[in-house]
């Protein structure tokens, strides 16, 4: 510009335009600044199961954020120990599953948020069907939405019982024995009743779930131990029940301290076992023709009892939480509840999306009661079982007793080999589970 | 044309001369070509090391992170009066003296057997090093399936040659499952021991042998008083090595029976594993840690001190 030009322009007005000028480009940058600090990237880890629908819905929670998810999974039975890894050094984790069981310790490590302030949260909880919301919540904080919920459930091989000449299956564990003879003796299967009790974390699942079926418990409201550590009661019949089946009866199979879940929904689609305890999921599994030999012919039975004990089972709620790394930064905490929400909640047609895929797709129980009356839950339900056994069953199922404790992982893990050891005969099965509450009484005392 | 003249380092000036005649000693050579990589090691070791030993002086308990007082020596105690700990103990030196003794054992009649190859064993070597060459947990699941109790292989070749009428129980029966972990072990160290054997074979001299042929030595005279004293420092290596290993061994106990069945295979660095990343207890765990560090420390030195003889080497 020529000095006669900016002349005639003027300084004074040459300034302003500057400014005005650069006040425009600042505006945007501004914008770009807060776009840039906005999320990029959140952090989501899980266990290893529909590996290929958990990134499916990623890509849709991605595209529909604008936000890039880095996901890592690891297996379920390693799960809890991954985790204590990657807390305790620090990984950036921003949502996960969590297991309920392991709800209690991680609150008090100081790693999950709480999800209550959360809008929607209300809506949520009110539609969680029965033991939801206790699983998920600690100290009066709900730590998650349901991912989902299941329970341990009476599996058998109808066509076995058929050549057995068994026309029904077995209500009390006393019938399951006679039948399990039965088969036996006709040459039907060697071992009629698959049992898996490796030391790994469904061995709680499974020891409840026999022990509610005898109408025993193991701690009450308190966290005071119930008499479950006496003659007769409902967990020394468990052990009794398990001693005997193996050496006495000789309707398990030899080994099966070693086979964990996996295994055992492995050997029963592969032939093995007229009966077995599974977790409910497991049932579709079964009966899926690409996977199972025995396809069609496995059902689920009410879990048997004690002859006059309700078929109560151990049930569960895995779930989306929200790490308390996450909630330090209000995006990262805001960005992480819109993925809790996407993957727990409703989706814009009100529909609980992934929830409902997780069960008419593997067949995973929901934690929503709403899903009852979806008549495609009804339609799936009643390809591979029965809509309203599951549901029958669902209603009779409890959480492990305790495990709101903050000690009860601790407990858990010492309970493990020495109720193999007593079931191996190298101690005692009362003895055994009198040193199981007084360890638990030993821990009460030293976390109070 | 000027041709450089090489200057003795006598006779070198200034730093460069310094530099030059210190080099020409031997015991400079050494600090200085390891020295740095020590450096490294140990930059990045010793704040781990402070850093746990300090938290086993504490209660350092995760399910109550803000609880860390300062107990002193209460951690070493109460394990050391904790019966599973000895219970560990127990399973962990059985399985130290029976993993390390196979592995030497079979290392050394693996490598005398590859010696008689001659050239021929070079090519062998690659194919020896397979087992070695996989990793811990891959060994671990690998020999899952093959002990598994209704579809392994160990079952079905047992039950074909007639050796057991049934498929039989190894990592749920407590009275094998240790000895499951231990062949499993074995079976992927000896590889190792076995190379080490070998290069030391191969590094004794053919004259000696030439020298105890004419003297009319049989062979197990040639084998003690020659073939033995050339192994000493293979051996040493081997024992050193193989038993920090095997006490280390954690992959095997996790894949396979975690500690089960009962606790059967609950070696000493399992129960630091449940107790530090089961049960939270990092203070209680880190100070199980250092005993069986100083532990194994002492027993490397030990064996140092019976096999090896500065002079003989």
């Amino acid at each position: 510009m020529s000095s006669s030009g900016l002349n005639r322009w003027g300084r004074r007005r040459f300034l302003r335009t500057a400014a005005l000028v650069a006040a425009a480009a600042a505006f945007p940058l501004r914008a770009i600044r807060r776009a840039t600090a906005a999320v990029k990237t959140l952090n989501f880890y899980s266990w290893t199961y529909g590996i290929s629908f958990v990134k499916q819905r990623i890509g849709e929670f991605e595209k529909l954020a604008n936000v890039k998810i880095k996901y890592g999974n690891t297996p379920g039975s390693k799960y809890h120990d991954t985790l204590v890894v990657k807390f305790s050094g620090k990984a950036p984790l921003d949502v996960i599953y969590m297991i309920d069981g392991h709800i209690a310790e991680f609150v008090e490590a100081g790693w999950l948020h709480p999800i209550d302030e959360f809008p929607r949260v209300d809506e949520y909880k009110k539609d969680f069907i029965g033991p939801t919301s206790e699983a998920l919540t600690y100290k009066g904080k709900l730590y998650g939405l349901p991912y989902y919920v299941g329970h341990m459930a009476f599996l058998y091989n109808e066509e076995y019982l058929e050549k057995a000449g068994i026309s029904a299956p077995p209500k009390t564990w006393d019938e399951v024995v006679q039948q399990s003879l039965q088969i036996k003796s006709k040459g039907v299967q060697e071992y009629p009743f698959l049992q898996f009790l490796k030391a790994d974390f469904w061995m709680g699942e499974m020891l409840y779930t026999m022990m509610y079926s005898r109408g025993g418990g193991v701690v009450d409201k308190n966290y005071n131990p119930v008499n479950y550590a006496q003659k007769g009661s409902a967990a020394a019949q468990t052990i009794q029940w398990l001693i005997d089946g193996a050496t006495k009866h000789k309707i398990i199979q030899p080994g099966y301290m070693e086979l964990n879940e996996v295994a055992a929904l492995k050997a029963f689609s592969s032939g093995k076992g007229a009966f077995t305890i599974l977790p409910n999921y497991r049932l579709r599994a079964a009966n899926e023709p690409k996977s199972s030999q025995v396809a069609g012919k496995v059902k689920m039975a009410l879990m048997p009892t004690a002859g006059g004990s309700k078929p109560y089972v151990c049930g569960w709620t895995r779930s989306y939480s929200m790490t308390a790394l996450a909630a330090k930064d209000p995006e990262r905490k805001a960005m992480a509840w819109k993925m809790v929400d996407f993957l727990g909640g409703k989706d814009k047609t009100g529909t609980y999306r992934t929830a409902k895929k997780w069960f008419t797709g593997f067949g995973l129980g929901f934690g929503h009661a709403s899903l009852y009356n979806d008549p495609d839950v009804i339609a799936a339900a009643n390809k591979w079982g029965e809509a309203g056994l599951f549901k029958n069953q669902m209603a009779l199922s409890k959480p492990k007793d305790g495990q709101k404790a903050i000690w009860y992982a601790e407990w858990d893990q010492y309970m493990r080999p020495r109720i193999h050891k007593a079931i191996l005969g190298q101690a005692e099965p009362v003895g055994t589970l009198k040193t199981l509450a007084k360890q638990w009484k030993k821990l009460k005392k030293r976390y109070r | 044309m000027q041709t450089s003249k090489w200057v003795k380092p006598s006779e070198m000036m200034g730093v460069r001369g310094w530099l030059a005649r210190r080099l020409q000693t031997d015991k400079w050579v050494a600090p200085l070509f390891v020295g740095p990589a020590l450096l490294l090691m140990l930059l990045l070791n010793i704040y781990p090391i402070l850093h746990s030993f300090y938290v086993s002086v504490h209660v350092y308990n995760l399910k109550r992170p803000h609880r860390n007082p300062y107990v002193g020596l209460e951690n070493y105690l109460t394990f050391l009066g904790s019966e599973e700990f000895y219970i560990a103990l127990e399973n962990t030196v059985t399985f130290v003296m029976l993993a390390v003794a196979a592995v030497a054992l079979l290392g050394l009649v693996f490598a005398l057997a590859l010696n008689e190859l001659g050239r021929g064993a070079r090519w062998s070597i690659p194919l020896v090093l397979i087992p070695w060459a996989v990793p811990y947990v891959a060994n671990g699941l690998i020999w899952e399936w093959i002990y598994h109790s209704d579809f392994g292989v160990l079952n079905g070749l047992l039950v074909t040659l007639g050796v057991f009428d049934k498929y039989q129980t190894w990592l749920s029966n407590p009275s094998r499952a240790l000895y499951a972990l231990v062949n499993a072990y074995v079976w992927k160290e000896v590889p190792l021991a076995t190379i080490l054997f070998l290069t030391s074979l191969q590094a004794i001299p053919q004259d000696l042998y030439s020298a105890a042929r004419l003297d009319q030595a049989n062979a197990w005279n040639r084998f003690r008083h020659i073939t033995l004293p050339g192994l000493k420092l293979a051996f040493l290596l081997v024992l050193v090595y193989e038993s920090i290993v095997s006490i280390k061994t954690f992959d095997l106990v996790y894949i396979l029976t975690e500690g089960g069945p009962g606790d059967a295979t609950t070696l000493v660095s399992w129960y630091t594993y449940i107790e530090t990343f089961r049960n939270l207890q990092f203070g209680y765990g880190a100070s199980i840690s250092y005993v069986i560090a100083v532990a194994t420390f002492i027993l490397a030195i030990g064996y140092i001190k019976i096999l090896y003889r500065p002079e003989e080497s």
